[in-house]
């Protein structure tokens, strides 16, 4: 950032003037309706509160230091973590491959197909999917029926297999977001710099890792960190499906915090998780933002 | 392409203008009004005899309302529409703007998932309805705490509350609510299976036992559980402590919040062995971590599963799913040592009035009616419960009706009803960890005794 | 292995992969269409097959009782009237964000929001739209939308705008243009890949989003799709064929624009993610 030189000339104080007015309606309506609450929730984390009460017993760091030594704390940011990794991996794997498949014009229907899931909303997506896992739902009867009888499982009950339940569906509804961002940067390829590639007997994959992969590293940026983000602060899937459930295993920071506040009654110390979430989600982004930015200009 | 995605937006953005400008057009009202309507002259016919037996009593009782009121509308916000689907309320409702003609009484509701999360948001706001539901026995108290909720010690509907209920009303010597109903906890069981494979209604532990394995025999599921539902995994601990604990150290909860006892030493410890146990005899379907309440409630409809321990409202449910089959109810008898075996019963929910609302004396009188023996019975042959309060007959379910007995030789309530907020949050998520085999007994209980000890701090 | 071979092996690995993911993608949309045309008793007789006989009473009683009509028109209202003003404010606040480097703090204060938790500004929020009288108003869920929303678009409108060459612009003011009018005539337009993108992410956001009118706008009348979708399978829930009746009735509309506007559709995404 540069420093304002210290005497503006007239035109130079016009322009920050304009400046100001055009960017003045986004912040206020942004600071009072966002950043405000946000700031003013901060204080809170250092209180005992049940959400309900106009006291609040100020307890200083100690909500924070309880974190520390949390288990359950520890194992919905664990659970968030594993979530979100896998998350961005599929998501990002599986929608640059089809992106891949799908570059010509007579795939354009199937392109149509994989954009439906993104339109859903949770609530469709969590109605859909929760009748799928039924134990006796769709996925063990399509099993069963192929011969498969010992493939079903209690997908959304058995801790060890709900939290890829519910990954599964998230990679669903969002691959087809990911594929389209892709396609969008491999079609901007200008077609003769492929062409001279393929004339020079260039071989597929060669060509894919020298020409295709640095060219697209914009949209491999925005998909990661979309994906990243977006899975890290994961709620309305969770909250539909399972709450969190079989006992603790698909719970997620978001989910821990609405428990903490709305079912124990302890609004201080779910605030305070959520600031530790926020600084966690934070500092993940700017290293990730930073890597691939970078990544990007050396390509 | 590039001029027809700025047309989508010109489009939109017209749209949007004559959105925000249009109030509701003519026809949308008229619709919606005929509809209402139509769904209010139905619901007439069906209650015309209730209408008119209470409107004759309670115009008796009551003072003729004033020449000329101003209309007002009472707010009215309550998680059991979810389960009565608003008729009995509406229709009640409707009772009620009779008798007040200038009083519209606006319902809306919640499912209780999303219902307690509303509520704190909006009294914590300072955007109460003026009528509300609450939860009986501790969970009310922080909101009586925070003066949100209006003194009703005076109301006249007090002098017939049974004492179980004022108990579970009463903080600090204050009545906060009326209870509208009572509910109890028992073996919910197919009278026609049991019939077949002839079978008696269990009196002790091993009898239920023998009973579990003789439906295990004959192929059929002995009992239905929907763990998945994380409100259902309590009942059965529920069903247990009246006579595990409480028949025998009535003031155990006392002893808790002295610190003289813990769940940690307590027959908690062989309570949820004994849940466990029969998890492993084979007594329950499989996958209950993946079954929620509706799916138990099937497997009980189709003749799949013969036992099912729950609440009376569960009945409700299961007739409508299958109104041929017989089903009858007793108390979980777990009276492992022998002696009376207790019967977990408690008020279902508390009405309350917004301390600060402007029509507080309105919303007083709403609750009054609902003490109304006459709406007391429409609401509970609706939702097949029990009577809270003394003088009121509503008909009771067959299946209901065989509890009443077996009530006598004693009930405790529905354990979080005396317990601090926070325990209980904690105990049905552990008690999914412990089926799921993450989490032991010992630590589930050292958990619940870490929760009591941080919210009374 | 020879080049045409090459070529021949990532076709058919490219065509099996598609294939796939379609079927992937069709099952749970065919079990979702199956059920809702499916009586009870047909589904618990037959959970996957065909219906016996199509039921379309499923529909008209969900279209009905979730009295969705009302609904769709007010998560119209409020998600069209959101995006609006998402688009106006931040293709305004980008300009100044693209051009000059001296407002990078107020990129990063825009920036540091999409990383916040919802969760944390809940409660204060809920004082601060209570106080303003705000609760229950449309134009209340309207600033808090266009507030959680601003960030993203912001920062899309200013990768977008920093790609765009100075000199049209220069050349405006040159000829005595103000700067609102040279934004207006001259940058606006050229954006119209980027608002495409902006439009897209946030009706698919805003339409289908549950938890902020759940919190702020509870009043039964002013119900959105997706709420009056939650309280109807609360109140529904056992029989699935109704729900997923109100499910496909839910999701129609958006299905609906998406394959009329399917070419722009695809046009935004590219147009401004991958740019920006």
């Amino acid at each position: 950032m540069s420093a304002l030189p210290p005497f503006l000339s007239k035109s130079a104080r016009r322009t920050l003037g304009y400046d100001i007015l055009f960017m003045l309606p986004a912040l206020l309506v942004f600071t009072i309706f966002f950043i405000y609450p946000v700031l003013t929730s901060f204080p809170l984390s250092l209180t005992k509160w049940n959400g309900i009460s106009p006291d609040y017993k100020f307890v200083g760091m100690r909500n924070f230091v309880r974190i520390l030594s949390d288990r359950h704390f520890w194992q919905a940011l664990e659970n968030t973590f594993q979530y979100a990794i896998l998350v961005t991996l599929l998501q990002n794997v599986i929608g640059l491959s089809l992106a891949l498949a799908v570059t010509s014009k007579a795939h354009r229907p199937v392109r149509t197909l994989f954009l439906v899931p993104p339109l859903l909303s949770s609530i469709a997506l969590g109605m859909i999917w929760s009748y799928m896992y039924r134990p006796d739902g769709a996925i063990n009867g399509l099993l069963t029926l192929a011969g498969l009888e010992n493939w079903t499982q209690n997908w959304l009950g058995d801790p060890n297999l709900a939290l890829y339940a519910l990954v599964v569906t998230n990679i669903w509804k969002w691959t087809g977001m990911s594929m389209i961002i892709y396609l969008a940067a491999i079609l901007a390829i200008p077609q003769e710099i492929q062409e001279a590639a393929s004339i020079d007997g260039v071989g597929v994959w060669q060509r894919f890792r020298h020409i295709t992969f640095p060219l697209i590293a914009p949209a491999f940026t925005i998909n990661i960190v979309l994906s990243m983000i977006g899975s890290l602060k994961v709620f309305d899937i969770i909250f539909i499906m399972t709450q969190g459930g079989p006992g603790r295993a698909t719970e997620s920071l978001t989910t821990y915090i609405f428990k903490r506040a709305f079912d124990a009654h302890k609004f201080g110390y779910a605030i305070a998780v959520a600031v530790v979430m926020f600084v966690i989600i934070m500092t993940l982004s700017l290293i990730q933002m930073r890597y691939l930015t970078r990544r990007e200009v050396r390509a | 392409m590039k001029t027809k995605a700025f047309l989508i937006f010109v489009v939109l953005a017209i749209a949007i203008t004559v959105a925000a400008c249009a109030q509701p057009t003519p026809e949308v009202v008229k619709e919606t009004v005929v509809v209402e309507v139509t769904k209010v002259v139905e619901k007439e016919i069906e209650v015309t005899k209730v209408v008119e037996k209470v409107v004759e009593k309670t115009v008796v009782v009551e003072a003729t309302p004033t020449p000329e009121p101003e209309p007002i509308t009472l707010e009215f916000y309550h998680w059991i529409g979810a389960d009565l689907g608003e008729t009995t309320i509406k229709q009640i409702n409707g009772l009620f703007n009779q008798l007040y003609p200038h009083v519209t009484v606006k319902f809306e509701t919640a499912d209780t998932g999303t219902y307690e999360q509303v509520i704190s948001t909006r009294l914590s706001a300072n955007d109460a309805p003026d009528i509300f539901g609450v939860f009986p026995g501790t969970k009310f108290h922080p909101k009586a705490d925070a003066g949100y909720l209006a003194d009703l010690s005076n109301e006249p509907w007090v002098a017939n509350m049974m004492p179980g209920s004022a108990k579970v009303a009463t903080y600090n010597g204050k009545i906060y609510g009326y209870p509208t109903d009572s509910n109890v906890i028992g073996v919910i069981y197919n009278k026609g299976i049991f019939e077949e494979l002839g079978l008696e209604v269990p009196k002790t532990w091993d009898d239920f036992l023998a009973v579990s394995e003789a439906i295990k025999g004959s192929g059929k599921i002995p009992m239905a559980l929907a763990l998945q539902s994380a409100w259902v995994t309590q009942l059965i601990p529920y069903a247990m402590a009246p006579t595990a604990i409480y028949r025998d150290m009535p003031d155990f909860d006392q002893k808790m919040y002295n610190g003289e006892v813990t769940f940690a030493e307590s027959p908690w410890q062989e309570m949820m062995e004994d849940y466990l146990a029969l998890n492993e005899a084979g007594y329950f379907n499989d996958n209950a971590l993946g079954v929620d309440y509706n799916a138990a409630l099937d497997m009980m409809a189709n003749g799949d599963a013969v036992m099912l321990v729950q609440g009376n409202w569960a009945v409700a449910g299961l007739r409508d799913r299958a109104p041929d089959i017989e089903w009858g109810m007793f108390p979980l008898p777990y009276n492992k040592n022998g002696g009376a075996i207790w019967v977990s019963a408690a008020v279902g929910a508390l009405l309350a009035a917004d301390a600060h609302s402007e029509y507080l004396d309105m919303a007083k009188k709403y609750i009054a009616f609902w003490a109304s023996p006459d709406v007391q019975e429409i609401y509970l042959t609706a939702k097949k419960a029990m009577p809270a309060n003394k003088g009121v007959n509503p008909v009771l379910d067959p299946a209901l009706a065989e509890m009443i007995e077996p009530m006598q030789a004693g009930t405790y309530p529905f354990l979080d009803q005396n317990w601090p907020s926070g325990v209980q949050a904690v105990m049905l998520q552990d008690i999914q960890s412990v089926f799921a085999g993450e989490m032991t007994v010992e630590e589930m209980l050292q958990e619940m005794d870490e929760a009591w000890a941080d919210a009374t701090e | 292995m020879s080049m045409k071979q090459q070529e021949w092996i990532s076709r058919s690995v490219a065509a099996g992969l598609a294939l796939l993911w379609s079927v992937f993608i069709l099952i749970p949309l065919y079990i979702m269409v199956m059920t809702a045309l499916k009586t009870p008793v047909d589904l618990a007789a037959n959970p996957f097959g065909l219906p016996h006989e199509l039921t379309w009473g499923n529909f008209a009683k969900a279209w009905q009782d979730a009295n969705l009509a009302r609904a769709i028109r007010n998560s119209f209202i409020l998600t069209a009237s959101s995006i609006f003003l998402i688009v106006i404010l931040g293709a305004m606040a980008a300009y100044p964000l693209a051009r000059r480097t001296h407002w990078t703090a107020v990129t990063y204060y825009f920036l540091a929001a999409i990383m916040a938790p919802f969760q944390l500004a809940m409660l204060p929020l809920y004082r601060l739209m209570k106080a303003l009288h705000l609760i229950n108003t449309y134009h209340g869920i309207i600033l808090i939308y266009v507030a959680i929303s601003l960030p993203m678009a912001v920062f899309l409108y200013t990768g977008f705008i920093k790609g765009i060459n100075t000199e049209l612009e220069e050349a405006a003011l040159v000829d005595g243009a103000g700067p609102f009018r040279m934004f207006w005539q001259v940058i606006f337009p050229l954006l119209k890949p980027v608002t495409s993108t902006v439009v897209i992410m946030n009706v698919l956001s805003l339409w289908n989003d549950f938890f902020i009118v759940l919190l702020y706008l509870p009043r039964q009348e002013m119900r959105t799709l997706q709420l009056a979708i939650f309280t109807f399978v609360g109140q529904y829930n056992r029989d699935y064929t109704l729900i997923m009746a109100a499910v496909i009735l839910s999701i129609a509309p958006m299905i609906m624009l998406f394959l009329l506007l399917q070419k722009q559709f695809v046009a935004g995404i590219a147009g401004g993610a991958v740019k920006g």
